[in-house]
């Protein structure tokens, strides 16, 4: 398969790698990675299609950005985990196993490539721009992978499926950082799962379907922005995203069916709790350096055009 | 292999709940000792509201009669609840999805078993009648009984969850499934089965029902999907009890895919016990609990 086309289209996008280019606001104290996070790219040896996407993760440095958002994270004294870039022979996702490593495919940032707007696309519920639709699906794929290793890492009990506790967790923290965040990564991964929806459904499998992820994150997004609440007191969270703009309007596709929504308050107070019992609480989590990396991705009037988190925080939404 | 008529399996279960099942002798039989002798002292009340239903009014007479609650109560004693859990009995509202007729309400502390909930057992037991398409897999006492258990133990795992605060990082609907397993296969082999294989038939008759009727699946539901739960009961029993459960992926009803890590996910639902739920259970009156016979063993012949 040839990923080239899609991939130059993304790469002539100077926004789309805000994430990755990685350094704390100017006007901050900067932000040490985490050390108890170790990063790597493999270079794809088998696939060379894979080639230009293993070179733009390295030279954004996709995996120094998760070092930095990490930052906060305290795993056990000695304990480290190995987030990495690989190719999977031709899958999208490689299964975590106990003490790792973290893999994320450069054929799921490919797929991800793929489905990529060319320019901005208005939905009933608002906009999805090219940049949020890479953003918010490597972003989620992240922190979905490496919340999988701290669950076992950490020795944390896991109730539901592990999968879908890591799709729980990760949504929690996307809208932990202001309303622009919050859609762009938001929308972004539910742009991209809803893209990949409608593949047949496998019951048995250990993960829920696409199809349940996708309403899943909405809905943890949703009972964020309803619900206003964020782990500090310096950041707005979702509260103004215009997430809710996904709820109800039956007849938009998309839309989060009421019937679902009611209980997403709930949903979105459950999660926020078991992280405030399994991480706040237990002091696995640097609250000072939280505010720190939460400040980070605000978008602030006084920050330059080039600082790296305006791209994402500034970014144009619905 | 012993059968029973379909036609009183209605009866049976009431009879069933109450004289076997729960513990509650039929009338001349004595009774066994109570564990609990004042279910107040552990925050735990029972109600039976009647049925406007003239169908129900019988198995709400006989439920009361046998005590059903209360013994339920007994089951649920070794919890250390914070507040106090009403166990109630009543004709619910049919909603339009074929899901069990049981529910925890969060504002009440509230758990309902509706009376309709036997008859979706009975339709469960009927597919395990001779020529019925579970003809094989179970009989219609284990389809009722261990339906009947399952399902209330799935509703006393979102209570507790609820109210012993335990942090849930999953759906409270996953974990509830994960913690009923876990608990049904704490009691004697010919229990566990019956919870397993009842529970399974129930979410496999809901399916069935579901596809009969060209129903949509709904996932936008917070819950897992009917054959998701029907597959991950037999997942818990399979990942902690091997040796027993083993037929079921042998027929084929658990893929070998996900058999492979069964034993995982067991193993994940037991870490999270010990570390959430234990502290706040006494333990000592929990194996009572799990020890004392609540099923004969010709109840499930």
């Amino acid at each position: 398969m040839q990923y080239l086309p899609s991939w130059t289209a993304a790469a002539a996008m100077p926004m789309v790698w805000a994430l990755a280019a990685v350094a704390p606001a100017s006007a901050q104290t900067p932000i040490p990675p985490n050390p108890q996070i170790e990063i790597g790219y493999v270079k794809p040896t088998k696939n060379p299609a894979l080639a230009p996407i293993y070179e733009q993760m390295q030279s954004k440095k996709v995996l120094e950005t998760l070092q930095i958002f990490l930052a906060p994270l305290k795993l056990p004294a000695g304990v480290k985990i190995a987030v990495k870039f690989n190719e999977c022979g031709g899958a999208t996702t490689m299964a975590y196993q106990h003490n790792g490593p973290v893999t994320i495919c450069y054929e799921y940032v490919a797929r991800i490539e793929q489905m990529v707007p060319r320019s901005a696309v208005t939905l009933a519920q608002g906009t999805i721009t090219p940049d949020a639709a890479v953003i918010g699906p490597v972003t989620q794929a992240a922190l979905r992978e490496t919340a999988l290793a701290v669950f076992d890492v950490m020795e944390l009990p896991v109730w539901g499926r592990t999968d879908d506790a890591a799709d729980r967790l990760s949504a929690f923290i996307m809208v932990q950082f202001g309303p622009n965040v919050a859609w762009n990564t938001i929308v972004g991964t539910a742009w991209f799962l809803s893209g990949n929806a409608t593949a047949p459904a496998d019951f048995s499998d250990i993960r829920g379907v696409v199809a349940q992820r996708y309403y899943t994150t909405l809905c943890i997004a949703y009972g964020g922005e309803v619900r206003g609440v964020t782990l500090t007191k310096g950041v707005t969270g979702a509260t103004g995203s215009g997430l809710g703009n996904f709820v109800g309007g039956e007849a938009a596709a998309g839309s989060l069916p009421l019937s679902r929504a009611q209980s997403c308050p709930n949903e979105y107070d459950a999660i926020k709790q078991a992280f405030v019992d399994l991480f706040i609480v237990p002091k696995h989590v640097d609250l000072t350096l939280l505010d720190q990396v939460q400040k980070a991705f605000v978008c602030s009037s006084g920050a330059s055009d080039t600082d790296p988190f305006r791209m994402l925080a500034c970014a144009p939404t619905r | 292999m012993k059968r029973i008529n379909p036609a009183v399996l209605l009866a049976l279960t009431a009879a069933c709940l109450g004289a076997v099942c729960i513990g509650v002798p039929p009338a001349g039989v004595q009774a066994q000792p109570q564990l609990v002798p004042d279910l107040g002292q552990y925050k735990i009340q029972v109600d039976y509201y009647a049925p406007r239903d003239p169908a129900l009014q019988s198995l709400y007479e006989k439920l009361k009669q046998r005590k059903v609650l209360e013994e339920l109560g007994q089951f649920l004693a070794p919890v250390s609840w914070p507040r106090t859990l009403r166990l109630i009995m009543k004709q619910c509202p049919r909603s339009g999805t074929p899901t069990p007729a049981a529910f925890y309400n969060y504002d009440e502390y509230s758990l309902t078993v509706c009376y309709q909930l036997f008859a979706d057992l009975k339709t469960a037991a009927n597919t395990t009648q001779p020529g019925g398409s579970n003809d094989s897999f179970a009989t219609p006492q284990e389809t009722i009984v261990g339906g009947l258990i399952g399902v209330v133990i799935h509703e006393a795992a979102r209570a507790t969850f609820d109210m012993l605060a335990v942090p849930v990082l999953g759906s409270d609907e996953d974990a509830a499934d994960q913690l009923a397993g876990l608990i049904g296969l704490q009691f004697g082999p010919d229990v566990a089965r019956a919870v397993i294989k009842g529970t399974y038939l129930l979410w496999s008759t809901y399916d069935q029902s579901m596809r009969s009727r060209n129903l949509s699946y709904n996932f936008a539901s917070k819950s897992s999907l009917a054959p998701q739960r029907a597959d991950n009961i037999l997942c818990i029993a399979y990942g902690g009890q091997p040796a027993i459960f083993k037929d079921f992926v042998d027929k084929g009803l658990l893929p070998q895919s996900r058999a492979d890590h069964c034993a995982a996910e067991y193993h994940q639902a037991v870490d999270a016990f010990v570390a959430t739920i234990k502290p706040h259970v006494n333990m000592t009156m929990m194996n009572k609990v799990l020890t004392t016979t609540w099923i004969m063993p010709d109840d499930l012949k």
